[in-house]
């Protein structure tokens, strides 16, 4: 009887180191909510192409 | 009461606490359900915060460093456009943000003057691009000498505003070989 039930307490514990498992890969794999908004994500190009500049110059009339 | 309950306990639970086989399954059960009761309710939970956790400071972190450099960007942009403010300023009579028709006009009724050609009609077609870059397609039709129409063309392409000639049709009008009149299919661009 005893015994029994120790082995009921085991598969119940396997169970459980199963859920803790399965628990723990979900929050590790779930995509959560980005921590700052795409639209400052975006990045930004700090150059400013002179060459261009100088071509529109020489088209000044 | 009292007396029934210790025959209930020397019967049923002390053989448990007592005896040396059954004390042990004891121990081991009690230990089993430990483990199952804390894991379930206290362990798993806690884990999987810390999971959790884990996970958003990683991406707080390499969000932090992306808006770092980005404000380094923003510094950089803020002196090189400082340099070019100037200059920046052609950007936008190269391409300004709407179709800015009586400059174009202006433009064509001063290449018409300065060349020599009499400019006859302008018309201007639908405008193309859904957004961000649109085309202004127009016709210009000319009168004058062919040399007079190819620099008014050239001054027009060469001109700070944006404009690619994309047809152009000769016939002569009369008699006079030298008086050609010329119908210029151009398009110029705006940005909105």
């Amino acid at each position: 009887m005893s015994r029994d039930i120790i082995i009921i307490l085991g598969l119940a514990l396997v169970v459980v180191a199963g859920w803790i498992s399965v628990d723990l890969y979900k929050a590790h794999t779930q995509t959560q909510a980005p921590v700052v908004s795409e639209e400052v994500m975006q990045p930004v190009n700090p150059e400013i192409d002179f060459v261009v500049l100088n071509d529109l110059k020489l088209r000044q009339p | 009461m009292p007396i029934i309950g210790y025959k209930f306990y020397g019967r049923n639970i002390r053989p448990y606490l007592e005896e040396s086989e059954k004390k042990s399954h004891t121990i081991l059960g009690m230990t089993l359900f430990s483990l199952i009761v804390f894991g379930a309710f206290a362990i798993r939970p806690s884990l999987v915060t810390i999971s959790q956790l884990r996970q958003e400071v990683k991406k707080a972190r390499g969000a932090k460093t992306f808006l770092d450099q980005k404000i380094d960007h923003l510094s950089q942009a803020q002196v090189n456009y400082q340099i070019a403010l100037e200059d920046v300023k052609l950007v936008d009579r190269a391409l300004p943000p709407e179709p800015s028709v009586p400059a174009i006009l202006e433009t064509l009724s001063l290449a018409a003057g300065k060349n020599s050609v009499s400019l006859e009609e302008t018309t201007l077609e639908k405008v193309l691009g859904e957004t961000g870059l649109k085309t202004l397609p127009f016709t210009v039709r000319v009168a004058g000498e062919l040399e007079n129409i190819n620099k008014f063309i050239t001054e027009l392409e060469k001109g700070i505003r944006q404009m690619d000639v994309q047809k152009v049709k000769m016939s002569r009008r009369g008699e006079n070989l030298e008086h050609l009149v010329a119908e210029i299919e151009l398009v110029t661009h705006y940005y909105e």
